[in-house]
């Protein structure tokens, strides 16, 4: 009954919102369905390629599909990548991962903001409800569905999740939101963006603080407050400089969800305290029409305290804090009419204190230099040879490579054949690699002596085609991908040790559609199929969702103004 | 999204699901370059979601967004 007088409810107000008069979408900008489809991507190789000249398979989530989504929070955009898994490992803390083989951190997945990695070096992966960034501040995510360490360094290893926030001059003037749901959740959202009278300097910065319940039968509330902003700075032709800044906190109530653990005691109910501090700047130089440099420093900075009384037992205490420091520099050049060349350099350093999961108070460091590029080259007018790869060296697990070549066939500009080959890693994390969980001098979980990085070759043969006046974009991948050296991360078998023992190897097809014949309508589906042909262990196999599919409808019209409608299965 | 189940973790397997969300809005302008932005997603419409565990269950879900610009 409650379902259905929650439809009621929902139908009423669409009636009533029908009633009102709507201004003509045709005559806005911003605000729905604004943008046509570019099919340029810049996340395959970063060299801007179009879609059809790109190395790998990209799913495009614009300001246009963002807003039409009505997605409440950044990790539900996923649903609408083929092959992506979206879920919640517990209350209000949300998971994204591709393709399956992965736990609660989905170590698989690069998230890049700005060009900046926010990959968290404590348990890899990212922590979503802390990331330093607005769902009103992004302007446009590129999915690459495949591995990408040529491109984005180590953990790239089943794809990217690159996400670029909006110019501070594209978010001009007052924004201001209320939204509330029917299970106590409320979020206030400001923004004031503005400009110097000569244009040059443009500035915004965001207010948030939301509240919300999550499961009925949990402890999981949720709250933030952020503030977070950009400085874009103009200083002549050539040269922009860019600067981010976020801080957020953060209280997150937290317990083991199953009544039945044998950790329940030791994994009581509790607010879990996070805090973000994230600033980026980046200098872009712009030597020529084909030809630039940009650099960039970030530092971010996580802190989650978590500190709690366990009767009879003590003080425990699983707060951990990680600091990143990334430098990066990048040189795209144009060699001559066939070639461009995309190349870059950059050093990260990592802090983390953990020490629940690494047994002991110290605090531990990784620093990791790489050395990367990308040629383009034309073979013919029709043919297109990608040829990069990565050389890392880090302190944990020494020098690791990544090579990459991709060609692409292109029977017309807007029909293109491709095959991509590449071998990528993921390297352990800090606390994979000094991980020592202990319960009153009793083992749990140790790694072994020299944990190795996870690697895998993967194969993949693509479609990209355009159709339709370029409304119709559609892409469809089969792949196949064989991972080795997988570390085994099964708490079950006490004491656990972390160790390179598992591998895997895993097939399948992906399908996307992306169809906008005008600003007001978009159709956007996508299915993924995955087979496991072979596993070291049933677990890994159980990790990988066989089937997935979604589709979403939205349309606008005067009269009514938007009505959307989402499936995922 | 077929059922599946994170490595290394303590929960129940993510069990298969399949969600339907509907969403309507309404610009409004208001003139001098303002509008109001009414939105109304409803999430889950036809079925609850077992997330990690059993227990977990989310029912659908009704959010109502009413937002203002001014350029």
């Amino acid at each position: 009954m409650d379902k259905l007088n929650s439809i009621f409810a929902a139908l009423a107000t669409l009636l009533l919102l029908a009633s009102i008069p709507a201004a003509s979408y045709a005559e806005q900008d911003g605000i729905f369905f604004d943008n046509q489809i570019v099919p340029i991507v810049l996340s395959a190789s970063k060299l801007p390629q179009l879609q059809t000249e790109a190395t790998a398979s990209i799913t495009v989530i614009d300001r246009a599909l963002i807003k039409a989504s009505g997605v409440t929070q950044i990790p539900e955009l996923f649903r609408l990548v083929p092959g992506m898994q979206v879920g919640n490992a517990r209350g209000n803390f949300p998971v994204a991962a591709y393709q399956g083989l992965t736990s609660e951190f989905p170590q698989g997945v690069q998230v890049v903001i700005d060009g900046t990695s926010v990959y968290s070096p404590i348990f890899g992966g990212v922590i979503w409800s802390t990331l330093p960034i607005e769902l009103e501040d992004i302007e446009r995510i590129e999915v690459v569905r495949g591995p990408n360490n040529a491109s984005f360094g180590a953990n790239a290893f089943q794809g990217v999740i690159n996400i670029t926030t909006t110019h501070a001059s594209q978010a001009a003037g007052v924004k201001t939101s209320l939204r509330v749901d029917n299970n106590q959740a409320e979020r206030a959202f400001f923004r004031y963006a503005g400009a110097q009278a000569d244009g040059r300097l443009n500035y915004r910065l965001s207010l948030s603080s939301e509240k919300k319940e999550g499961y009925t039968d949990f402890s999981d509330d949720f709250s933030k407050d952020a503030l977070s902003g950009r400085i874009d700075y103009r200083v002549d032709t050539q040269n922009t400089f860019q600067f981010n800044f976020a801080t957020l906190d953060s209280k997150r109530q937290t317990q083991n969800p199953n009544p039945l653990s044998p950790f329940i005691l030791f994994d009581p109910k509790r607010d879990r305290n996070e805090s973000t501090q994230f600033a980026l700047i980046a200098w872009e130089h712009q030597i020529n029409n084909g030809e630039q440099v940009r650099t960039h420093l970030s530092y971010h900075h996580f802190d989650g305290k978590d500190k709690y009384n366990v009767p009879a037992f003590g003080t425990f205490n699983t707060t951990s804090e990680s600091t990143t420091w990334d430098l990066n520099a990048e040189h795209i050049l144009k060699l001559n009419t066939a070639q461009r060349l995309v190349w870059g350099i950059g050093a990260t350093h990592e802090s983390v204190y953990a020490p629940f999961r690494i047994n002991s108070n110290s605090t531990k460091t990784n620093t990791r230099v790489r050395l990367f590029g990308n040629l383009e080259s034309r073979l013919t007018d029709r043919l297109i040879l990608n040829t990069g790869g990565l050389i890392e060296h880090e302190q944990i697990s020494g020098m690791n490579v990544s090579p990459r070549m991709a060609l692409n066939y292109l029977t017309s500009p807007n029909h293109a054949y491709r095959i991509t080959a590449t071998k990528a890693f993921r390297t352990p994390v800090i606390t994979e690699e000094a991980r020592d969980i202990a319960l009153f001098g009793a083992t749990l979980q140790v790694s072994t002596d020299n944990l190795k990085p996870e690697t895998v070759v993967s194969y993949e043969a693509a479609y990209h085609g355009i159709y339709l006046f370029n409304t119709l974009n559609t892409d469809v991948k089969l792949f196949h991908n064989t991972y080795k050296q997988l570390i085994n991360n099964d708490i079950s078998n006490t004491p656990d040790v972390l160790d390179n023992m598992d591998s895997a190897k895993t097939y399948g097809a992906e399908f996307e559609i992306n169809y906008r014949p005008d600003r007001n309508n978009i159709l956007h589906a996508g299915y993924a199929f995955t087979h496991v042909k072979q596993a070291s262990d049933e677990r890994l196999t159980s990790s990988i969702p066989k089937h997935n599919f979604n589709c979403s409808f939205r349309t606008n019209t005067t009269m009514v103004g938007v009505v959307a409608l989402s499936i995922t299965t | 999204m077929s059922k599946m189940q994170y490595l290394g973790g303590q929960n129940d397997p993510q069990a298969a699901f399949k969600r339907l969300d509907l969403a309507a809005g309404k610009l409004i302008k208001l003139g001098g370059n303002q509008s109001i932005d009414i939105s109304l997603s409803l999430q889950l419409a036809l079925n609850k979601n077992t997330d990690f565990h059993e227990r977990a269950t989310a029912d659908n879900l009704i959010y109502l967004a009413v937002e203002y610009r001014a350029l």
